[in-house]
């Protein structure tokens, strides 16, 4: 299970930084953090896979009968977090979910166990996913009980006005935690709408990618919490300004780290790989948004105007489009899909995205050729000429994609697909049968 | 000692008498807060030398708000206990409340005394520990030129000097672009690193 040598240096670290309390982390099948926290003297038993808790309160996690599930904490994950130094120090393990006995094994429900098994797939095919991430999200204050404040207007005390900005001072103290945990940051920028930012992180593996965009999304909302504000990885908090996209750079590489993705004879010096990849990612794009943008708000983020893409096209330089290629080649050859949103489940948004690109090359999928007008400008007439699909526009309608697609419900696995399926419908149903201010305002005087 | 100082407590009447003392024995009050988190975006915009928490902050604890304000070395705090054992605050300055003004003024400056001695002394320390670090990378950069550039001590370490003035760097930035680098020695003269 863990080997000898891992153990002890994990115990090792524990005691040179103080460590009293663990907290075990892994995600439910809506992306959701969870944290089990141990004292250290638990320690030991946990390393060994022993610990067990009660799954059946998980969302999208067992029933009530095999309810009695075990964390298996991942030794490379091992971080002190940077911001209690007071009280005794916490560390943090992300976990695999494992089956009770007789068969302990890997739980088919649990995202992380689920992307390991696709990039596992890839790993068989000779190929290892590189994966960078760039996660907008936005600042707001908190009112006098604590509750986020949705007001962007300086006026509103959005950042009050004083010798330091608010907002700049919270971002250069989330880089400075992320960078403690080990974290390469690449970029950290105000966004293009108010009190909206970037960070963005160095690429690497998909599995550690997917564990560093949960540890990201933890850091962002504490320090800011720390800094009086509160951070939202909501798509679009607020109508008429841009939302917030988690673009997601990737490429393929050798087992021995070559980058598969550039071929310097070909046509934009995209490799036969990177056009099926890319083609792949396309033509199941419309199943794999219900992942990628889970949420009902996520929609409201894919319209046009705004940067996110709307339409399923690809292009080196226009932002409209689902897949843009960056002009970096080499051993930066990459392509960029643009409409993920922080909402998502990160192991499972990595899991569809890479199983659609493997799909791709299985299949030999040629991309069509690539958009360079804006296609925000185009009429509906332009785009079926040139046989440019839309994303879908709501919720239901990403489910009813993935319902017919059967590349990237395998990509979930039968458990994961059934159990989103049916949080995300029973979602829809709140969201449809309640009555939202929009209406209230709409109607209430007018009828 | 006279500072600028922050009341972070829920109520407008209690803050009114602690700002009426305060103001009077010289300090300058720069705001007033209710709640946790405001009192963060007021301690880290504004500078000030003082927090004063009362324990039924809204919005979150107190405690929280004083522990927050210490660890990220904000403020000094001055925290107002509800009770004599109430333990977390023991880790700050602190006063049971009710306030009386010749209880209040003395504690505020204490903590202010100890909050400026505290700073100079970090000050001193992260100096030494800048100079400490200097040192060993000069050492091990100056090692490295006498082996490898067959140089004396002397030399090595006027040659650091020579190349830190002729750049308008540090002795640190050279050294550990010497590390870097394996030597910096036979080097064209003008041309930087990259």
């Amino acid at each position: 299970m863990m080997s000898k040598e891992k153990k002890i240096e994990v115990i090792e670290k524990v005691k040179e930084n103080g460590v009293r309390f663990l907290r075990l982390q892994f995600t439910d099948v809506t992306g959701v953090l969870k944290n089990v926290a141990i004292p250290v003297s638990q320690l030991e038993k946990t390393l060994d896979g022993e610990l067990m808790f009660d799954g059946s309160s998980i969302e999208g996690f067992a029933r009530i009968e095999e309810s009695d599930m075990f964390l298996i904490p991942d030794p490379d994950t091992f971080v002190v977090f940077p911001w209690r130094p007071a009280t005794g120090g916490v560390a943090r393990m992300i976990c695999d979910v494992y089956t009770p006995e007789p068969n302990k094994a890997p739980f088919i429900g649990d995202p992380r166990s689920n992307l390991k098994r696709i990039v596992k797939e890839a790993h068989e095919m000779g190929f290892v996913m590189n994966a960078g991430p760039e996660c907008e999200f936005f600042l707001f204050t908190v009112d006098e009980q604590g509750h986020p404040v949705v007001a962007t207007q300086d006026e509103a005390g959005y950042f009050d006005l004083a010798p330091v900005d608010l907002g700049e001072d919270a971002r250069r103290d989330m880089v400075c935690t992320l960078e403690d945990m080990g974290f390469e940051i690449e970029a950290s920028h105000h966004e293009v709408a108010p009190g909206q930012h970037e960070i963005d992180f160095k690429y690497g593996p998909a599995l550690r990618v997917a564990d560093d965009i949960v540890t990201f999304k933890l850091v962002v909302r504490t320090i800011a919490q720390r800094h009086g504000l509160h951070a939202t990885f909501m798509a679009k908090p607020i109508a008429g300004i841009n939302g917030s996209g988690m673009h997601t750079h990737q490429s393929l590489s050798s087992l021995d780290g070559k980058n598969l993705f550039y071929d310097p004879s070909a046509p934009h010096g995209l490799s036969d790989l990177a056009r099926w990849y890319m083609g792949g990612i396309m033509s199941h794009a419309r199943a794999l948004t219900a992942i990628t943008n889970p949420t009902v708000n996520s929609y409201k983020r894919l319209v046009p105007g705004y940067e996110a893409p709307v339409y399923v096209a690809w292009s080196e330089a226009n932002r409209s489009c689902l897949v843009r290629v960056p002009a970096k080649r080499g051993a930066s050859t990459r392509i960029e899909v643009r409409h993920p949103d922080p909402m998502c489940n990160s192991y499972l948004a990595l899991s569809v995205m890479l199983a659609a690109g493997l799909d791709g090359i299985k299949n030999k999928i040629e991309p069509p050729a690539p958009v360079d007008a804006n296609i925000y400008h185009m009429s509906a007439a332009d785009r079926a000429k040139l046989g440019i699909p839309s994303l879908p526009g709501s919720l239901p309608e990403a489910l009813e994609a993935l319902s017919q697609d059967e590349v990237i419900k395998n990509a979930l696995g039968p458990h994961i697909y059934k159990k989103f399926v049916a949080a995300k419908v029973a979602e829809f149903e709140r969201y449809n049968t309640d009555v939202h201010p929009w209406e209230i305002a709409e109607y209430l005087k007018s009828f | 000692m006279v500072g600028k100082i922050i009341i972070a407590h829920p109520s407008a009447a209690e803050r009114k008498i602690i700002v009426d003392i305060l103001r009077k024995a010289g300090h300058q009050i720069v705001a007033e807060t209710s709640d946790m988190g405001h009192t963060f975006r007021r301690a880290r915009t504004l500078y000030c030398d003082l927090v004063v928490v009362d324990s039924g902050l809204e919005g979150g604890t107190g405690i929280k708000t004083a522990t927050i304000i210490e660890e990220d070395q904000l403020a000094a705090v001055l925290f107002l206990a509800a009770s004599d054992n109430d333990q977390y605050a023991k880790r700050f300055h602190y006063l049971v409340k009710p306030i009386y003004d010749y209880t209040l003024v003395p504690a505020v400056e204490s903590a202010l005394l100890f909050w400026k001695r505290q700073n100079e002394m970090m000050s001193r320390i992260r100096q030494l520990e800048d100079k400490l670090e200097t040192r060993k990378m000069v050492d091990k950069a100056k090692a490295l030129l006498m082996k490898k550039g067959e140089m004396s001590e002397n030399d090595a370490h006027r040659f650091i000097q020579k190349e830190a003035m002729r750049r308008g760097a540090t002795l640190r930035e050279v050294a550990a672009e010497i590390l870097a680098r394996g030597s910096l020695v036979g080097e064209t003269p003008g041309k930087e690193s990259r």
